[in-house]
């Protein structure tokens, strides 16, 4: 026992930065399964008091665990001397089982503390943390992005199937726990780590490191290139105007993925989507505890948030051998900007016009209504948005550190541009439409034409907005020690 | 093949799809020798340096360390074996000395000592995060991390590649201290042909997968010379000049402003009749691995080149 991967899951700021991030897709994927098994089969509340909220609890924390011991033992496996180190690869074995059946005791503990005593279904919380931390694992332990896929599924099955996981262990008591065990052995013999070090080395690596941990979490590798060339493929002659340029840039940034910049649009609005949705959904779970035209921004301000997070970052732009001016450069990055905005906003737009046909074809609600509002919430975090770039390029780009290491979350500076840049677009866009509506009714009781003009005026704060991004841009551009030696 | 061999490979084959990486290569090496492995980019330096570990799987054939299929490498065995990677990955928020103190864990006959002396010798800062460092220093890590448990058998596959000249210098004092005191088989895979020169006293080269040298340097460097040939008459030069040669043991003819300078091979008894026969005065001189290496590696590129390779040195 190297006790490796305890110290890793507690050491610096990547981990921490990769347990948040698990946690809330964790936590989402729960509330997800719970809330559809609620919709298709009801339980009642002594139940959800009594059994299904530890279980979950006990779930969800196992899943996370079990989803970082993973991480880290994989990262172990990524270095190069890790399999001629003689025992390495099998004391990871043994971590990750160890932590499997601490996870399971404390769900054992979880459930007698519930229970008063260590009764039949006081297994229950066990079980579905042996049964979670065996599905975090799997998730995380990357054998290919399909089976990653099927761990996520797994884990959503695990928290829809609740209710009727506790309800049989009531019944059978520790055979339950020692099946879930069981499972739970087979799952981590199948990512056995001298296994998997054999195959992904004889593979070639490529495709493994591509699919590894920390592409499932923020997505940024992609082992199934298909280059959109954004029209830079077919350029065959010497880049001389500015929409040269620009396809070459937004290439740069897009190209990499499946589509490209437009298929990065689809993503952006579907994960806008997802986790407002979600959000929504939570907050209403909250019987509306905070106003409503506050959980309503989150479904624009979600999608702004990936884009900040997946948006790419200005530095590696600089240095690199260009005939071109940083003004110009200045210039490109700044339509480069507009233009996946641009992207983001119609993908955006597009995902809500969908999602009213469909609720006003089902649900009896008026959904334009709701559309509109999200529709002006959209807006304001657009406004907002050369002000949330600002931030992420002084706190994030503007590090060098950050900038030159291609393990850019370890730094505080990271985490800490990230965090502003969302609160910004949270509470900015929430407290523009506000206002903007307080200041509509104000003019339209003062003289009703004021309020077309008031939509000019805002207009122009957001050109305003933009033509200062410009020039943040170039300032930016000039300082020299940003600049690769 | 005897299992007393620390390396050993039979009819060793790989391919990745259509491309052959490994082609029937058939070696072996016992303890206390050190084996240069060179040959051009792409050649499967890497990929028999990986399969001997067990890194890559054999299409067919046996790649074998200690006699065992490096694919099947128990714990015993792996701690009698030190590797250092052409491109090494770490953790990068560890520090020097953190990863030492974890990997030494693993070993029972880790030297402590050897490593102090080590990180000494190569001016390596343990305490900062392995991913600020520079590849110099990861290659220096590396290289402490392969050697401190008293090796059997050293992997090394460009080693020198990222180190400075005083670095480099401290490897291969390093590498002979290791011979001195363990006398572990070095296999080493390196461009650096002047650094393998000195260093090993075997070489095998490979070309396109194939063994085309596996022999003893002194060996080679009796069997080749280089004859610097100038005419006796001054009429006679040029590539004409050149092209007269044509004797079988001439592996490489090149023509000088003053006349022609050849690589040969096994013909220390034919100079004579050589410079009677041409009319010519022959000084011979003994040949660096880098001109050797050439003539071997070039005989089947490059036959078409007029005046470069005369006989092919490929085996």
């Amino acid at each position: 026992m190297t006790a490796f991967v305890t110290m890793r899951a507690t050491l610096g700021w990547r981990p921490a930065f990769r347990a948040f991030v698990l946690w809330a897709m964790l936590v989402g994927v729960a509330g997800t399964g719970l809330m559809a098994r609620r919709w298709l089969a009801p339980f009642t509340p002594e139940d959800f008091q009594s059994a299904i909220v530890p279980a979950s609890i006990a779930a969800c924390i196992a899943a996370c665990l079990g989803a970082m011991m993973a991480t880290a033992c994989w990262e172990v496996r990524s270095c190069t001397y890790s399999w001629a180190v003689p025992g390495l690869l099998r004391s990871l074995n043994r971590e990750l089982l160890v932590g499997g059946f601490a996870i399971g005791v404390f769900g054992a503990a979880l459930g007698a503390a519930v229970h008063g005593a260590l009764v039949n279904a006081s297994w229950g919380p066990a079980v579905a943390a042996m049964l979670g931390y065996a599905a975090g694992a799997s998730f995380m332990m990357p054998r290919g992005r399909v089976s990653g896929s099927f761990a996520l599924i797994a884990i959503a099955a695990i928290f829809f199937a609740i209710p009727e996981i506790v309800a049989i262990v009531a019944r059978i008591g520790p055979p339950g726990a020692l099946a879930a065990m069981g499972i739970m052995l087979a799952v981590l013999r199948r990512h056995d780590a001298t296994r998997i070090g054999r195959e992904r080395l004889d593979a070639g690596a490529s495709w493994l490191e591509a699919a590894g941990p920390d592409a499932r979490l923020y997505g940024r590798k992609d082992p199934f290139k298909a280059v959109a060339s954004h029209g830079a493929g077919e350029f065959q002659g010497v880049r001389r105007g500015d929409l040269d340029w620009l396809r070459a840039l937004i290439h740069e940034v897009h190209g990499e993925q499946r589509g490209g910049l437009t298929a990065n649009g689809a993503r952006w609005a579907w994960a806008m989507l997802v986790i407002g949705g979600l959000t929504h959904a939570y907050l209403h779970a909250l019987r509306e505890q905070l106003p409503a035209d506050f959980s309503s921004t989150f479904f624009p301000v979600a999608i702004v948030m990936s884009l900040m997070v997946v948006s790419a970052p200005v530095l590696p732009l600089l240095g690199v051998n260009r005939p071109l001016s940083r003004r110009r450069l200045a210039w490109l990055l700044w339509l480069r900007t507009q233009v996946e905005e641009a992207v983001v906003l119609g993908a955006v737009l597009t995902a809500f016009v969908a999602v009213a046909i469909v609720i006003e074809l089902f649900v009896a609600v008026d959904a334009w209504a709701a559309l509109g509002w999200w529709t002006q919430t959209l807006l304001a975090a657009f406004a907002l948005l050369p002000f949330a770039r600002w931030i992420r390029l002084h706190t994030i780009d503007g590090d060098p550190r950050v900038a030159r290491s291609t393990g850019s979350a370890i730094f505080p500076g990271y985490i800490a541009g990230q965090a502003a840049t969302m609160c910004l677009l949270l509470f900015g866009s929430w407290g523009v439409v506000v206002g903007w509506h307080d200041l509509t009714e104000r003019l339209e009781a003062f003289a009703p034409v004021w309020t077309f003009g008031a939509w000019g005026g805002a207009l122009l704060v957001a050109a305003a907005c933009r033509w200062w991004w410009l020039l943040a841009l170039r300032r930016f551009l000039e300082r020299r020690d940003l600049v690769a030696a | 093949m005897t299992a007393t061999n620390a390396i050993s490979t039979e009819s060793l084959t790989k391919t990745f799809g259509t491309r052959i990486a490994l082609d029937g290569v058939t070696f072996a090496m016992p303890r206390g020798r050190v084996v240069g492995l060179v040959g051009r980019n792409g050649c499967g330096k890497t990929t028999l340096l990986r399969c001997l570990q067990g890194l890559a799987l054999p299409t067919s054939g046996r790649a074998s360390l200690f006699g065992v299929d490096g694919g099947r490498l128990g714990d015993a065995n792996l701690a009698r074996l030190g590797v250092v990677h052409q491109e090494n990955r770490f953790l990068p928020w560890m520090t020097g000395k953190a990863h030492l103190d974890f990997v030494r864990s693993f070993y029972e006959r880790w030297d402590t000592s050897r490593e102090r002396r080590l990180v000494d010798a190569f001016e390596l800062d343990l305490t900062q995060r392995i991913g600020t460092m520079s590849p110099g220093s990861m290659q220096k890590l590396a290289v402490i991390t392969a050697t401190c448990h008293h090796p059997e058998v050293l992997l090394l596959d460009e080693p020198a590649s990222a180190l400075d000249p005083p670095s480099r210098e401290a490897l291969f004092s390093t590498l002979f201290d290791l011979l001195r005191e363990d006398e572990p088989a070095i296999l080493i895979s390196s461009h650096l042909l002047d650094d393998i020169e000195r260093s090993v006293d075997w070489i095998l080269c490979l070309d396109r997968g194939r063994v085309v040298r596996d022999e003893a340097l002194d060996s080679l460097q009796e069997r080749y010379q280089q004859w610097r040939v100038l005419p006796a008459a001054s009429e006679r030069r040029g590539d004409a000049f050149a092209k007269g040669f044509v004797e079988p043991w001439i592996r490489h003819a090149s023509v000088e402003s003053a006349g022609a300078v050849l690589i040969v091979e096994d013909a220390h008894a034919e100079r004579d009749s050589f410079a009677s026969r041409h009319g010519v005065m022959v000084d011979a001189q003994p040949v660096r691995l880098s001109q050797m290496f050439k003539v071997w590696t070039a005989s089947s590129r490059d036959h078409a080149k007029v005046g470069v390779v005369v006989n092919g040195g490929g085996r």
